[in-house]
């Protein structure tokens, strides 16, 4: 329910959440005036790893996968 | 309370001494002749040394050719969004999609470097009039 909702909100919308909002994404692109990553390994899950990048005034982009229809 | 002041005499000698200390005798001509040849020695010795400089800093130009001794920061390569109009990037959009199904957002913007918002608006639109659709990524 949670989901479609999200989904409706975010459909060909900008958005500019409050401080504290975590936005989760399978793929992204960041446009940013300061991207800083660190390659120091983070834990996402208990099972997972990643790293962490902390930018600056800018944006970012949801990516989808698009067809022909 | 009155102080007590006595003459106090000197001898000759004494005074002699004075004089000596507050007016001292004029250097002879021979004295000065040998400070003059010490200065002019030690002026040589300095030009040599300046000239032994000149010559290695020379020999150190040499070996580092002037065109690798550039003070100027390296030109910053800035990737730029083309600007085109609407119909033409639509058309773009059209035809990246067609020889690469299934590309992500970011490749559309990034491959044929358009702006970031037309090309999530043209998207849209599309979709919206049916050409083409969207699969999320999980």
């Amino acid at each position: 329910m949670a989901k479609s909702g999200a989904k409706r909100l975010s459909e060909g919308r900008e958005l500019s959440p409050p401080g504290g909002t975590k936005v989760n994404f399978a793929s992204a692109v960041i446009f940013a005036r300061k991207i800083v990553v660190s390659k120091k390994l983070v834990m996402l899950t208990s099972s997972h790893r990643g790293m962490s990048a902390n930018v600056e005034n800018g944006w970012l982009i949801i990516d989808q996968k698009w067809y022909l229809s | 309370m009155k102080t007590i002041t006595s003459k106090r005499e000197y001898s000759e000698a004494q005074i002699a001494s004075i004089l000596k200390k507050v007016k001292p005798e004029p250097v002879s001509d021979i004295d000065f002749d040998l400070r003059l040849k010490k200065l002019e020695n030690s002026i040589d010795v300095i030009f040599a040394a300046i000239a032994q400089l000149k010559s290695a800093i020379d020999a150190l130009s040499i070996q580092i050719p002037r065109s690798e001794v550039s003070l100027k920061p390296e030109k910053i390569h800035v990737e730029k969004f083309l600007i085109i109009s609407r119909k033409k990037a639509a058309s773009m959009i059209r035809e990246y999609i067609l020889k690469h199904p299934g590309c992500r957002t970011s490749e559309i913007i990034a491959d044929l470097r358009l702006q970031p918002d037309l090309v999530l608006q043209i998207l849209k639109k599309l979709s919206r009039d049916g050409e083409i659709r969207s699969k999320e990524i999980v």
